[in-house]
């Protein structure tokens, strides 16, 4: 069996070839540079606006929003141990009502 | 659940968030410097004044919300109103408050809590909802007609088909400016002006007309009958709800077992907005006697208002039983309400809905 040297090598080397070419003379040549445009001002008016007067930085939250006063009523009713504790219990009433509400 | 489980604020971070900020004991009273329990709560309240708590933010909806059904309960009013007199109404009051009342809803019982008529309760934790949890709130109230039909619970019918194929939760249909009453308009009564919600309003089966490939949805059917009378299935109807009190001031009912049933008749309510000569008809679970343990003879104008009132039923189906075929409906005095279906107390009530058999579509031939 004969081996024949494929001819798309020569193909290949010849394109690989043209593509460094045209890469090459692209990063040599500088795009175009954009000429700015520069608005004409002539015709705006400037206000005479006062400098801005330096405002104090805020002054940081305090991070607990819950008023003071109501902490007591959180700490309670977060705690189901302690709600269970002094829970009253409720009275069931066993309901005379008879079929569907 | 248990009573301590009603109060309990499981989520601790709940004085983090903005309705957190604003302190208990500026919605809910008492005393939040007081250590122990009964001093903390002098003056509490389980369920805040929407002026004083909600109004002070969302001050539309809140200022709105008197015109809700939910709130006014102006339906029931109109509905047991109609039927008394200006001489009875002060003992019909009476019953009203102990018996109907509890059924009228607040802000928070929808948005934080389980509504008090299904016994209170906050709902995940002390959690704002922007939508209320549907089996909590809705369903919790609105249960063995609404909740029984949409779900498919009545043994042997079907579930509504937005359920079974959307699983439409009620808002879908049910919006934010029907509950909070931010309508343009104070209803009187729950189907008063334009259907809330339409089912060709919106996205919602907005192809359907004349010129549609349904043969049934020609102009005839289309403009004389409410979408409901072909595309629902049976539903349920209630009767006779006597109210009275125990002998320990415990107010209670006591009704007669419900039927399923589907029912035509004339639209009592017919104009612009539901133009209608043919809707479905629901029984209501009142007679002359409902009061009766208030007084005698209470309703002496029982016969102001149907007793089988304009209903849209829950129980939607693609084609209902007595549309499968033309003659299911045409020549079937089985699906009309007819003098045949009324008890002698009700004879006058429904003269406005009640069918002449005359007047039922005559039998066509099947195409």
């Amino acid at each position: 069996m004969s081996h024949k040297k494929p001819k798309h090598s020569f193909i290949i080397s010849l394109l690989l070839g043209l593509s460094i070419a045209v890469l090459t003379g692209a990063c040599s040549s500088s795009p175009p540079i954009p000429t700015p445009r520069v608005r004409d001002r002539s015709d705006i008016e400037i206000a005479n606006v006062p400098p801005p007067t330096p405002t104090l930085a805020p002054e940081a939250t305090p991070t607990a929003v819950l008023p003071a006063s109501d902490e007591s009523c959180l700490s309670c009713h977060t705690d189901d141990g302690k709600l269970q504790e002094t829970a009253k219990q409720e009275e069931t009433v066993e309901s005379l009502s008879e079929g569907e509400g | 659940m248990e009573g301590w489980e009603k109060a309990f604020v499981s989520n601790k971070e709940f004085a983090d968030t903005i309705h957190g900020e604003m302190g208990c004991v500026a919605c809910h009273g008492g005393d939040g410097t007081a250590e122990e329990k009964n001093a903390a709560h002098s003056d509490i309240r389980k369920v805040p004044i929407t002026a004083d708590a909600c109004d002070q933010c969302h001050t539309d909806t809140a200022d709105a919300h008197s015109k809700s059904l939910h709130e006014s309960l102006q339906g029931y009013y109109t509905a047991v109103q109609q039927r008394t007199s200006d001489e009875t109404w002060h003992q019909v009051q009476e019953a009203f408050d102990n018996h109907c009342d509890s059924c009228h809803t607040t802000c928070g019982q929808c948005h934080v809590s389980r509504p008090a008529t299904t016994g209170g309760g906050l709902a995940a934790g002390h959690q704002f909802k922007k939508i209320p949890p549907m089996n909590l709130t809705c369903t919790g109230c609105h249960g063995s007609r609404v909740n029984d039909e949409y779900k498919g619970l009545n043994e042997g019918f079907p579930a509504d088909v937005h359920w079974t194929k959307g699983g439409m939760p009620c808002f879908d249909c049910h919006q934010a400016d029907e509950m909070h009453g931010t309508m343009d308009f104070q209803p009187n009564h729950r189907y008063d002006g334009p259907p809330t919600p339409g089912c060709i309003s919106g996205d919602c089966h907005a192809d359907v007309s004349a010129n549609d490939a349904i043969a049934a949805h020609d102009s005839t059917h289309l403009d004389t009958m409410a979408c409901a009378t072909c595309h629902t299935t049976e539903y349920k109807q209630c009767y006779s709800c006597h109210v009275q009190k125990s002998d320990d001031d415990i107010p209670y009912f006591k009704i007669e077992p419900s039927q399923m049933s589907l029912k035509i008749g004339y639209n009592p309510i017919q104009s612009e907005d539901r133009p209608w000569k043919w809707v479905t008809l629901r029984h209501i679970p009142i007679d002359p006697e409902t009061f009766a343990y208030y007084g005698d003879n209470l309703l002496p104008n029982f016969d102001n208002r149907p007793t089988w009132e304009y209903a849209t039923p829950h129980a939607i189906q693609k084609v209902g039983p007595q549309a499968k075929t033309c003659n299911d409906c045409h020549g079937n005095p089985d699906v009309f309400l007819t003098p045949d279906d009324l008890l002698p107390y009700e004879i006058g009530a429904n003269k406005t809905v009640v069918v002449d058999p005359k007047d039922i579509p005559q039998p066509v031939e099947e195409p």
